[in-house]
């Protein structure tokens, strides 16, 4: 007790008479040259920013004369913060200048001497590399997600994991929008985006575009509100491209990657209107080799909205992306439709409502390790091929209502996407809640690549009736006859001939495997690569002991499944799921069921005159994939004997 | 009715656990909120969901039940402007009138302002941009159209050159440059154009300034710019910006067929006002 008050006298202790952080450090609007710290106390202080290339010698001041501080409106004019700030809030914006490029930096928040914020290594930026030079950029993109809910921690979290798996740090943060729901009002910003992110945001920038929920409470014409007291962004062309004299649409550099930000919420979308016109100027000034735009209502999605029927979707389709694709984007992200949506390489769609035919320029899945990375040309160049994101499944629920066509993914979970810019190639990941990578692509520009429309492009699957009905786990304690990841006997690619669930048919001519089988949802242990497109229904079977005593009433298969099965027996049929009518080949009338990692438990039924107790039993299933083109398949079953 | 009461609880909890967004989840939620207490604000923001949907009955019904109760001024100015879209100007102009009088800020006047021009009273707009306070780039660039409208050029670019230099937004300084090109101060801008050209990726309409203003070139730039537009064109589904650029070349170089068929794909489009100044252009 001696020796921790001790410890604790002699600990520095902030001022008792320092005023506490409202809102903790963060940083905005960095350059190769410059950077914005942002912070908020509950009250009157004087504070300032000390800075330096060590954590342990913060040798640079920006002094308290130096920061603009803003008040609550009814205590000053200029620069005032939102009405509905409270009066006692105080927000500092510290602009340190004369820094050198791609460099860290630590910083402290000091009053009297004193330092506020934690002296770790924590508090650190990275000034951007001078534009145009060949530098790697990492960003994470993030969408819908100010719920303040466990999902959005989750998604944090795994991103979080992920760059200390992969011993790296981000570079910069890209916020689609809808951060800070229901009206991102002051205190909403507070609990659910500031809150939420605080460790990231004390070190990366983020670069924000506007929902349409911060838009209830923000203004994109007169950039006012909690939203524009949040964030600091360039009017004037600081961080690079044209000055857009707006807080609400810009562009910056970081190395040679354009970054484009648009407020598609409440500006004029029209070709002719302001925003438009800056977007047009600002695509023929850059020089960049890659080109990514970020903003929130997305063009393309069948998610939780439908772009065929919101005006602000079709708009952003008809009106803007055709200068985006006349200026040679590469790559935009999007929110608003709580869905993660990945497109083919496209160009053109334009038309309502969208079609695949004759806007499809690679119709593969731009993963390295699958079809190959989407190609295009060396630089920027027009319509040369697009990739558009839909990532707003950063915390919030997520839903579908339909397949948009030009789609090569669609993933009903929460996440976020990681993208990285190296060399000639930019590669994006998508990262569920779990930390799982979902999708992966890559885009790898090179020479010159002349692509040509594809006239009958692969397409989705539709989106049809999907099992919703949550299936029981399976009882505690049950005792596995087949357990999870066993080796079992299977066919693929082709029918067996004669009554192949019949315990004594001859499988010696099938191969083995281990459970699960499957393919395009890196959940499978037996790839089966050559499956879609060719086949649809895959065989397995296995022999188990009954034991002697075993209460035939408690057998029940447990099963991680996509789309559909049929579980024989000893050759009688126990259980159908999925499947309606027929079976093999001729099987029919499928309800879509994604596997995503989860076993659902079915009881089997009236099979007590089927088994044999005491002897050798057999248990065979054909798994259905509900479409030939199906992104992914899934079969994994254990049989369980229950008490 | 359990079915309907059941589906506007089950959207109510999804929208009150944090974030929904379906639209008609948002208009059934409203729905729910204005049946027990109605407020001009509810209205307003089912009004705004109908517009996304492009429900233009019911938005303008939710509308008039908002202002029936409040003279919210985001109703009146949503009211105002979707009168404007169906050609009702009188009542869109009383409505704008009256959110000026309730609400008289630079947005709101910009509002009258625009109005007032859509509806072709261009004095109106003028007068209402004057007298009101200190605007938004917008209003800049709507008070230099209208004064342009006026054939008074120079004033038009003394408010375009006065506004870029407080915003530096790109937009007004390429509206400046064409008004100066417009009131034959086009040498002073030259040097300006030639640094574009050199620093940027794309260069036609730059060049398209230039050629305006610098004969002895003219004819490499509009050719040049030509080129270059028409490799950027997605033939089928072509961008307007660039098609008005092409328009502008096509006219310098007095192929006024081709540029008359650029102006009525813009009209066509809907999307750019093509006023009589424009139509006189390719008509002389």
């Amino acid at each position: 007790m001696f020796r921790t008050l001790f410890v604790l006298f002699l600990a520095p202790i902030p001022s008792l008479t320092a005023a506490s952080f409202e809102r903790q450090p963060y940083l905005q609007l960095a350059t190769d040259h410059a950077i914005t710290v942002v912070w908020r106390t509950d009250g009157p202080a004087s504070q300032e920013v000390r800075y330096g290339l060590k954590p342990d010698a913060l040798d640079q001041t920006v002094p308290a004369d130096q920061l603009l501080k803003r008040f609550h409106p009814s205590l000053v004019k200029e620069n005032a913060l939102h009405d509905s700030v409270p009066k006692n809030i105080l927000q500092f914006e510290a602009s340190i200048t004369g820094l050198k490029s791609d460099t860290n930096y630590y910083y402290g928040i000091f009053e009297e001497g004193k330092q506020l914020t934690a002296a770790d290594e924590t508090f650190r930026f990275k000034t951007h590399p001078i534009p145009g030079t060949d530098a790697p950029v990492l960003f994470w993109v993030v969408g819908d997600s100010g719920t303040a809910g466990r999902a959005q921690a989750q998604v944090h979290d795994a991103m979080r994991d992920h760059m200390k798996s992969i011993d790296r740090e981000l570079d910069l943060y890209l916020h689609v929008g809808d951060m800070a729901y229901g009206s991102g009002t002051n205190k909403e910003f507070d609990d659910r985006f500031f809150n939420m992110y605080e460790p990231t945001l004390r070190n990366t920038v983020c670069w924000a575009s506007m929902g349409n929920h911060e838009g209830r409470t923000s203004k994109g014409e007169h950039g006012t509100g909690p939203y524009y007291d949040a964030y600091v962004c360039p009017t004037k062309g600081e961080a690079g491209g044209l000055p857009s004299g707006k807080e609400a649409y810009y562009s910056f550099d970081y190395g040679k990657v354009h970054f484009i930000c648009l407020d598609s919420h409440d500006l004029d979308r029209r070709p002719s209107g302001a925003m438009a016109q800056w977007l047009k100027a600002d695509l023929e000034k850059t020089k960049a080799e890659f080109l990514v735009a970020f903003f929130h209502h997305p063009p393309y999605t069948k998610g939780s909205h439908d772009s065929d029927k919101e005006k602000q979707l079709i708009e952003m389709r008809e009106y803007i992306m055709p200068i985006l694709e006349s200026g040679g984007v590469d790559i935009f992200f999007t929110g608003h439709s709580h869905i993660y949506e990945r497109s083919m390489l496209i160009d053109g769609a334009y038309q309502t409502p969208t079609v695949a035919e004759g806007v499809i320029l690679d119709d593969g899945d731009g993963d390295p390790a699958g079809d190959g990375a989407y190609l295009k040309s060396e630089g920027l160049n027009p319509h040369n091929g697009t990739i558009a994101i839909v990532t707003g499944h950063g915390g919030t629920g997520v839903s579908r209502k339909g397949t948009s066509p030009i789609m090569k993914r669609i993933i009903v979970e929460n996440g976020s996407c990681l993208i990285s810019v190296e060399g000639d190639t930019l590669t994006a990941e998508m990262i569920n809640l779990h930390g799982d990578i979902r999708d992966s692509f890559a885009i790898t520009k090179k020479g010159t690549i002349t692509h040509s429309v594809i006239e009958n492009p692969w397409q989705p699957e539709p989106w049809t009736k999907v099992a919703k009905k949550k299936a029981p786990s399976a009882p505690k304690g049950a005792t596995p006859l087949i357990a999870r990841g066993s080796e079992w006997s299977y066919l693929a690619g082709t029918h067996p001939e004669g009554k192949w669930t019949a315990p004594d048919y001859d499988l010696s001519t099938w191969r083995k495997g281990t459970a699960g089988f499957g393919y395009g949802d890196k959940d499978d242990v037996t790839i089966l690569d050559d499956m879609r497109g060719k086949y649809r229904v895959v065989y397995i079977s296995h022999e188990f002991d009954l034991p002697k005593d075993a209460n035939l009433n408690k057998l029940g298969l447990n099963v991680s499944y996509d789309d559909a099965f049929i579980a024989y027996l000893n050759g009688h049929e126990v259980l159908r799921v999925g499947v309606d009518h027929e079976q093999g080949p001729t099987a029919e009338d499928f309800t879509l069921h994604e596997a995503d990692g989860k076993f659902d438990y079915f009881r089997l039924r009236d099979v007590a005159k089927i088994l044999k107790p005491g002897e050798k039993n057999t248990l065979s299933i054909e798994g259905h994939n509900a479409n030939l083109g199906s992104s992914d398949f899934t079969l994994h079953p254990e049989l369980l004997l229950s008490k | 009715m359990q079915l309907r009461l059941a589906l506007i609880i089950s959207a109510s909890f999804i929208l009150n656990c944090g974030a929904h967004y379906d639209v008609n989840a948002a208009v059934e939620k409203l729905t729910a909120q204005i049946k027990a207490n109605p407020t001009a604000e509810l209205y307003y923001q089912r009004a705004i969901e109908f517009r996304a949907l492009r429900e233009n009955t019911h938005t303008e019904e939710d509308l008039r039940a908002s202002l029936k109760l409040a003279a919210y001024p985001p109703s009146l100015e949503a009211l105002a402007k979707l009168l404007s879209q169906q050609d009702k100007h009188d009542e869109s102009l009383k409505l704008a009138h009256e959110l000026i009088r309730i609400a008289p800020t630079p947005h709101h006047q910009l509002v009258l302002a625009d109005l007032a021009f859509t509806a072709g009273k261009n004095e109106l707009a003028l007068e209402t941009i004057i007298k009101g306070p200190p605007g938004e780039d917008d209003t800049h660039l709507l008070h230099a159209h209208l004064l342009f409208l006026k054939l008074e050029t120079t004033e038009a670019a003394s408010v375009l050159k006065k506004a870029h230099q407080a915003s530096q937004s790109i937009v007004l300084r390429n509206a400046w440059l064409d008004a100066s090109i417009t009131t034959g101060q086009g040498q002073k801008i030259l040097p300006i154009l030639n640094e574009e050209i050199a620093t940027s990726r794309f260069t036609a309409s730059h060049r398209i300034r230039r050629a305006s203003i610098n004969p002895e070139t003219a004819q490499t730039d509009l050719q040049t710019a030509l080129a270059e537009i028409n490799s950027r064109l997605n033939p089928r589904r072509p961008d307007l910006t660039l098609i008005n650029d092409r328009r502008k070349a096509y006219l310098l170089l007095g192929e006024k067929g081709k540029a008359a068929a650029d102006l009525a794909r813009m009209k066509q489009s809907g999307l750019f006002p093509v006023g009589p100044w424009l139509l006189r252009s390719v008509q002389r």
